[in-house]
């Protein structure tokens, strides 16, 4: 398993604050590289007003930085591409069903 | 281009606060809720949008709220409801099709962001279509059209003269697509269709250029 492996499935027991969704699952990783102890993540929101982003940047770097080769985490938050409900992975949708949350 | 992204942040930060205001005061519960949701987004895009300066080599704060270049409509709380959805259509409106000119822009930090954005005002455009119908056949019909002439005056003077030196030089660069004419035409004519379907006819103002502050992209009567 590569190190970017590693880090995504690490970041699927990162959940969402408002659902108990991880944010891998809700769409929100749009990509993650690693190089040399850094891990270079790019994160988006599902609305620019979202109370919860610093939340959800905390939660993400004190994860990844659990992982014995990770000494560093940058986040960038990008706009591109634009979020929708399509990003949800279907594996997340039935919990949501369950919660009675529509996706 | 930096004048116009820094009023658009600050136009967003202070329609978000004078949206906010009426989340426990509108006419209808789900008019609040609606409010509150909107001054979210509003601060949202605001939020977002300090950055887009910060590249273009502006110190401005990231957390924003603190800029003046905001209309002079938006110093003090909206004092009405109609007054409320006379912004919701016409500064929201008019700020929406800007952002909608910068979809492929060249400024790419700026492009990043309008999508998004648009994403977003569809439903705040929903909201005022909605409440412009039921204001137009109710009894505040004709206090509500003056607010939209009132509102007007500001919102429609926010993409300056016809040869506004900034959005001209805007379009040559191709940080924007759509020339301010162009922008102010497309909001004017959708206003007067709306209110049209409803059997209202609206004449909105002549705009002049005496008291326009291009620097803080603001007119004061």
């Amino acid at each position: 398993m590569t190190v970017e492996a590693r880090l995504w499935e690490a970041l699927t027991e990162v959940e969402d604050p408002e659902i108990p969704i991880s944010v891998v699952h809700m769409g929100l990783i749009v990509a993650i590289s690693y190089d040399a102890g850094v891990v270079d993540l790019k994160l988006t929101f599902t609305a620019m007003g979202c109370p919860a982003m610093d939340f959800i940047q905390d939660d993400i770097r004190e994860r990844l930085l659990r992982e014995p080769d990770v000494e560093r985490v940058d986040i960038e938050v990008v706009w591109n591409p634009v979020w929708t409900r399509k990003m949800i992975r279907e594996e997340a949708r039935g919990r949501m069903r369950e919660l009675g949350i529509v996706a | 281009m930096k004048t116009l992204v820094a009023s658009l942040a600050d136009n967003k930060a202070a329609l978000g606060r004078r949206y906010a205001e009426w989340a426990v005061s509108a006419p209808t519960l789900e008019s609040a809720v609606a409010a509150a949701a909107m001054a979210q987004d509003e601060l949202g895009h605001s939020r977002s949008t300090y950055p887009v300066l910060k590249g273009l080599g502006v110190d401005a704060n990231e957390d924003g709220f603190g800029g003046d270049k905001r209309l002079a409509l938006l110093d003090d709380e909206l004092p009405d409801w109609n007054a409320f959805i006379a912004a919701n259509l016409l500064v929201d409106g008019v700020l929406t099709t800007f952002v909608a000119s910068c979809v492929d822009s060249s400024l790419e930090p700026m492009a990043a962001r309008a999508r998004k954005i648009l994403q977003e005002e569809g439903s705040h455009r929903a909201h005022g279509e909605a409440w412009a119908r039921r204001l137009c056949r109710g009894e505040d019909r004709d206090a509500f059209v003056a607010r939209l002439r009132e509102t007007w005056e500001h919102a429609g003077r926010w993409l300056g003269p016809d040869d506004d030196a900034e959005l001209t030089a805007a379009l040559q660069t191709g940080e924007v697509t759509r020339d301010g004419p162009a922008q102010r035409e497309l909001v004017r004519a959708w206003l007067v269709d709306l209110l049209a379907a409803e059997g209202v006819a609206i004449e909105l103002p002549e705009l002049t250029w005496e008291g326009w502050d291009a620097d803080r992209r603001r007119w004061q009567a």
